[in-house]
Parts: structure tokens; C-alpha cells; sequence
């Protein structure tokens, strides 16, 4: 084979798209040829400069679609044939939506009204999740547990309510802080969590707060909440167990922007000659089988750092 | 009474595998599909960013690929995977944009205001960035400079070396779902990063 279909072949190598017969055919080449090793070597800086570029969408850009396409399939006809009768629920929600939003908003906002005006007292919040229809009046919540009609053409539901209240004080006090550590623990509410890990990260760090980080980092399902509380450990990076934790979460993390975060944690610690070896291994593991180019590059990168090769010998 | 609270946390266990969320949206537990939502979606709205540089077309493609999920999802019969068929309903929307965008010209995500050009993808860039400002600045450079770059490609060479750089899947997969040939996919990406490559040259 040709230089030429070697240096063609570079991009599918970088990705780990090449055969394992074609890899080695490539790596025995590159090994003994100038130009093709100078021209991967150029590759190598091109994937790495376009990697630098790639945009991460902001947790509360995320949460703003989130929200609009919770607002979209309330009214979707999926669950609203009969009404769609006599409405088009198709035309309002069209291949182009751009210019249909607000009309959707607007007939929400009449329905609403039309409903406070026949069900006083049972309004939608908003917000509310789907799997339950939450009621806010006076600082009450109201969540319909059941719906059960009867043969007289009268229907019985069951709510439980409960009363909420704000309670302010300083973020070192202990009952705030048992808060805090409770809104962590806020299964429905993402963005409660990711609230109290703002507030906690700042705050006092004791062994209460570092397992609590600790923890959302390792359990969290959501990938914005885990980067925040990721965010909060810095201030243990020096932290033997942690360091350890975080190690294995880098192998098993789905989410590139976390392992990313994680690797950025781990290789902070420049002057320290001993966070390079413990470092190393997983490192190496990951140039090798991460499914993500960007983790990948930035494995290389660190290795490079740590003056430690890609490859275990 | 049947408790219909407590038959919805058990039917919305943490176990519960794709497959059974996926049945169970199918049979309108809004629950259910909100839980598919959130495992995709911030994938989603990372491919749309990066392919059309513009914070506005990426919620519109965000809303408008959950919303033919959502109608459409009875048609799903796991034939593939659901990332695969999400992906494509995801890429035919993107690529539909792209395709009008260059009808009528590559729109820059840099626009003219009052205090001057302002690039609408800072406006939700991320906290991390903001908090290294040479990052920030040598990011934003580069980010003008590959924008230019990504303009020269096809929609689709876009689309296929946005898969494969950014996301990290693979060409088969990238394949699968454009509804082409793994090969098809390899000449894209090919001719994608030469384009790249002679684009970004005096920075290699």
C-alpha cells in the first residue's frame, strides 16, 4: 500500500474504525515512515483543536426546552383524540412549531381559565410533574393519589395535602444544612438538587457535606447534578478516597461531560508527583477504550502532561 | 382502593430497563416518557448546538424532535434501538435545517446590536469557560474559525463528522441511522475532515 491510502486511512485510525489487521498494517508503517508519522501528528493537533471547540449546552438552556416540551405534550393528541374533533391539535403542533408556541401557550392559558372557572381550587401548578396533579393554594399542596368514579355517576378522589413553608437562616446552620442534605435526596427534582449543591459546595465543608457530594457524584441519575457536586469536592482534591472514588467513576460514568469534569479533577494537582501514578492506569485504559474522541483526546493530552506514555507495557 | 400512587412508583422503578419505559410510554405513562426524554436529551441539544451554531434552531429542533417522538412513538416497534431511531428523527430535522439554511445562506451565529457583534452561542455558553478568561477568548476564536470551516462542508458531511468527532458514534451506527452504508458514511467523514484540515491549516 501506498503512502497515500495510509494517510487516508489516519482519520478512521484516530476513531478506532480500522479493522485489527488494518491497524496494524498502519502502526507497522507509521513506525518507518517520516511523512506519514509527521501528517498523523498533524491530525492528532487538528482532532484536538476541534475538540477544544465543542459547545456543551448550559444546564439552564437544558432545562428551558425541558420545560417547553413538557408544556408541548400536555396538549399533544396522543392522549386528547376526542378533542381533537372538534380542534386541530395537528395544525397546532405542525412540522414548524417556531410560530406555534405562543398560539399553544395562549390556548393553554384559556384552558386554564376555563378550567379555574368550573374547577375552582384544582389548579394545575406549574411545573407539576405528570405522574401526579399537584394543587397550590395558600402554600397547600395537593396531590391526587387516586381517582375512583361509582355507579351513581359521582367520583371519589383521594389527596393528600400538605402545607408548605419557607424557612431562611444561615447556610452553617446545622437544621439549614440537614436541609440541605435532605434536597439532595429530592429523587423528582433535579433542579432542586443541583440548587442545594450550589449552596453546599460554598458552605462549611464537613464529613457530612463530603459524603453527600461524594455520594450525588457516584449516584446522581442526572449528569448536570453530578458536574455540580463535582464542582464542590474541589476543595477535597487532595483527598486520598476521593481521589480513589473518582478514579473508578471516570471508568464508569455514561456521561462524556462528567468524565471530562472528572479528568480535570484528578490531573489538577500538578506538583503532586504521586497524583500522576495513581492517575495513569485509568487514564491509559481510556485513550484506549473510551467511546468519546473528546475524552479520548484529553486522556492524550494528560498523559502527555504526566510525561506518561499511551499505551501499558 | 387501588393506590394509584404506589402502582406508579412500582411501575417507574429505578430498574426498569429501556424496554419497559419505552412500553410504558407507549401506553401513556407521561412519566415514563419524560424518564426517555431526559436520558436523550441533553445529547440531543449538545448535536443540534454544535451542528447549527445557533441557540434558538437547537430548542427548535429539540422541541420538534421530542414532539414526533411523542406522536409517533406507538409506531415504535424495536426493530432497532431507540438511540438509533431517535438519532434519526434528530439528524432529518437538523439536516432539513441545514438544508434551508444554505438555500438561503449560511446564517452566523455572530449578529450586528447596538453595543456592537455579539455571538448569540456566548449567551449560553457554559459557566466553566466564563471562569478561565484566556480559555474563554482562545475558545471563541477557534470556535469563529471552525464555524467557517464547517460552512464549506455538505449538510451532510456536517452532520456525519458531528456524529463521529463530537459524539463519538460509530460509522455504522452513523449509517444506520442516515438510512446510507457504513461506507457512504467513511467517504463522508473523509472528505469532511480534508475540508477541516485545509480550512484550519496555518493553525495544524
Amino acid at each position: 500500500m501506498k503512502c497515500d491510502s495510509f494517510q487516508q486511512e489516519i482519520p478512521l485510525y484516530v476513531y478506532g474504525e480500522l479493522a485489527a489487521p488494518a491497524e496494524d498494517l498502519f502502526e507497522e508503517h507509521l513506525s518507518h515512515c517520516g511523512g506519514c508519522a509527521e501528517e498523523f501528528k498533524k491530525y492528532r493537533r487538528f482532532s484536538s483543536i476541534v475538540s477544544d471547540a465543542a459547545e456543551e449546552p448550559p444546564l439552564w438552556f437544558l432545562a428551558e426546552c425541558r420545560q417547553s416540551i413538557s408544556h408541548l405534550t400536555e396538549i399533544s393528541p396522543k392522549r386528547t383524540q376526542s378533542i381533537g374533533k372538534t380542534f386541530s391539535w395537528e395544525w397546532l403542533l405542525g412540522s414548524s412549531i417556531g410560530f406555534k408556541v405562543p398560539v399553544g401557550a395562549l390556548v393553554l392559558l384559556a384552558l386554564g381559565f376555563l378550567g379555574a372557572r368550573l374547577m375552582p381550587g384544582l389548579l394545575p401548578a406549574v411545573g407539576a410533574t405528570s405522574a401526579t396533579s399537584r394543587t397550590m393554594q395558600a402554600g397547600m399542596i395537593s396531590t391526587v393519589r387516586s381517582v375512583q368514579p361509582d355507579a351513581n355517576g359521582r367520583v371519589q378522589i383521594d389527596v393528600d395535602e400538605t402545607r408548605r413553608r419557607a424557612i431562611s437562616g444561615s447556610v452553617q446552620d446545622p437544621e439549614i444544612q440537614r436541609l440541605l442534605l435532605t434536597a439532595l435526596r429530592e429523587e423528582s427534582n433535579a433542579g432542586v438538587r443541583v440548587e442545594a449543591l450550589t449552596v453546599l459546595k460554598d458552605g462549611k465543608s464537613d464529613a457530612n457535606v463530603r459524603r453527600a457530594l461524594l455520594e450525588a457524584v457516584v449516584h446522581d441519575p442526572n449528569p448536570g447534578v453530578r458536574m455540580r457536586a463535582l464542582d464542590g469536592l474541589k476543595r477535597f482534591e487532595a483527598d486520598a478516597e476521593i481521589r480513589k472514588t473518582l478514579s473508578q467513576v471516570l471508568l464508569t460514568d455514561a456521561n462524556p461531560g462528567v468524565r471530562m469534569q472528572v479528568i480535570d479533577f484528578l490531573t489538577s494537582r500538578k506538583d503532586d508527583p504521586q497524583q500522576g501514578e495513581s492517575i495513569v492506569g485509568v487514564l491509559q485504559k481510556l485513550v484506549e477504550k473510551d467511546d468519546n474522541s473528546y475524552v479520548r483526546q484529553r486522556c492524550h493530552r494528560a498523559l502527555q502532561e504526566l510525561n506518561a506514555s499511551e499505551g501499558t507495557f | 382502593m387501588q393506590n394509584a400512587a404506589g402502582a406508579m412508583t412500582a411501575r417507574l422503578a429505578p430498574q426498569m430497563d429501556e424496554a419497559g419505559l419505552i412500553r410504558a410510554a407507549q401506553d401513556g405513562d407521561g412519566d415514563a416518557f419524560e424518564r426517555l426524554v431526559r436520558t436523550y436529551d441533553q445529547s440531543v441539544l449538545r448535536i443540534a448546538m454544535n451542528l447549527l451554531r445557533s441557540p434558538e434552531d437547537a430548542r427548535d429542533v429539540y422541541q420538534e424532535a421530542f414532539l414526533r417522538v411523542y406522536r409517533n412513538l406507538n409506531t415504535f416497534r424495536f426493530d432497532c434501538s431507540f438511540h438509533t431511531w431517535l438519532y434519526r428523527i434528530v439528524t432529518n430535522i437538523c439536516l432539513d435545517h441545514l438544508r434551508k439554511r444554505k438555500v438561503r445562506k449560511e446564517e452566523s451565529s455572530v449578529v450586528e446590536t447596538g453595543d456592537g457583534p455579539v455571538d448569540r452561542m456566548d449567551q449560553v455558553a457554559e459557566e466553566a469557560a466564563h471562569a478561565d478568561p484566556e480559555r474563554h477568548l482562545w475558545n471563541r476564536q477557534l470556535g469563529s474559525r471552525i464555524t467557517g470551516c464547517l460552512e464549506s462542508l455538505t449538510p451532510r458531511e456536517r452532520l456525519v463528522f458531528e456524529l463521529r468527532h463530537y459524539q463519538g458514534m460509530r460509522l455504522r451506527i452513523i449509517g444506520e441511522t442516515l438510512g446510507t452504508t457504513e461506507e457512504a458514511a467513511k467517504n463522508c467523514l473523509f472528505r469532511a475532515t480534508q475540508k477541516m484540515r485545509a480550512g484550519l491549516g496555518d493553525l495544524l
